[in-house]
């Protein structure tokens, strides 16, 4: 993610949800700021590194590292999603179509598979529900992509909701 | 919209696969014992075009690894807002980083596009009506022979083939 992106994200978030606005409490003291706490939550999406290893880099306590997380997340879902993970409009699937016709598929929208991704805290009465054919509970991510690596339709959940959403976008969109 | 490949009208689009999925009108798998070099040409181009979204698995998980290492996190919904925090940040990272023709694409080019075989769906028979079409195995392998056809006619140079060995 360039810097550019990042402060924009940064701006955008803060400007949505005051929890990331740095204030002062009742005592007067100042509270962290809005880069501490996205720094922290992405830090940990993107490094993948345990809550508590958070405090190192940006003097950040494990509980307000998690909190951050939590609402930056759905800080992101909630502005990002209308743009970044819309359906595909007109001028967007004319030029799927066009890209795909000459890479020798006409009509062509796109590829679609799973990804799996295990899920080391599941709670011990659904790891049933999570198990396929890894031994292991995991999350599944069903996606449709195009050659830019542009992400169209992404579910998510266990396995048997997965075919069920995939048949109903393909009723919304692939009858186009 | 209709369109025509090697003389046989198809009316729906469809999504590359790969083999586990069913043989629907809608998906189109590669085959897995290719005979022949028209099969085998076919086999290979799918599988160079399918593997698109092995990619952006690839890419998604080096850009964000809490979704390559086992999560930690105790319910489905934040494991849910995570993963779509993370698909919607790769995309605007896509956005951020691709060389791309400013009029082409990314912004909102008109309206959402409009199925037009009276979706939505309101009743129960009109519903199974859609998944039939959907599921059509006919269809799915009359489409994958044309597919076979028209990529080896058309488009013969696109894909190099490996030397047999």
């Amino acid at each position: 993610m360039r810097r550019n992106l990042f402060i924009r994200i940064m701006n955008t978030v803060e400007g949505h949800d005051d929890y990331f606005v740095k204030k002062r409490n009742a005592a007067g003291v100042l509270g962290l700021s809005c880069f501490q706490k996205i720094t922290a939550a992405l830090r940990m999406l993107t490094y993948g590194v345990p809550v508590d290893a958070t405090d190192e880099y940006v003097r950040i306590g494990e509980s307000t590292a998690l909190e951050s997380l939590r609402r930056f997340v759905v800080a992101v879902v909630e502005i990002f999603e209308t743009e970044y993970l819309r359906h595909p409009n007109e001028a967007d699937t004319a030029h799927l179509l066009a890209l795909n016709e000459k890479r020798g598929f006409p009509r062509m929208l796109g590829s679609i598979d799973c990804m799996h991704w295990a899920w080391k805290n599941c709670p011990v009465e659904s790891k049933g529900q999570y198990k396929g054919h890894v031994n292991k509970p995991t999350v599944i991510l069903e996606a449709v992509a195009s050659h830019d690596l542009w992400i169209w339709h992404a579910f998510f959940g266990c396995l048997g909701l997965i075919m069920i959403s995939t048949s109903f976008t393909g009723l919304h969109y692939l009858q186009t | 919209m209709n369109y025509t490949i090697n003389g046989h009208d198809y009316k729906m689009g469809y999504y590359l696969a790969d083999g586990i999925y069913p043989s629907w009108a809608t998906l189109m798998k590669s085959i897995s014992l290719p005979m022949g070099n028209k099969r085998k040409y076919f086999d290979r181009a799918q599988e160079a075009a399918q593997k698109d979204v092995e990619r952006t698995f690839g890419v998604l998980q080096s850009r964000f690894a809490i979704v390559r290492q086992p999560a930690r996190i105790w319910d489905t919904e934040t494991l849910a807002l995570i993963m779509r925090a993370c698909v919607i940040m790769h995309n605007m990272i896509v956005e951020d980083e691709i060389d791309l023709d400013p009029n082409e694409r990314f912004d909102y080019g008109g309206e959402n596009v409009q199925p037009s075989h009276g979706i939505p769906t309101c009743t129960l028979a009109e519903f199974i009506e859609a998944q039939k079409k959907i599921r059509n195995k006919e269809i799915h392998f009359q489409l994958k022979e044309d597919l076979i056809e028209h990529l080896w006619n058309q488009h013969p140079d696109l894909y190099p083939m490996e030397p047999a060995s």
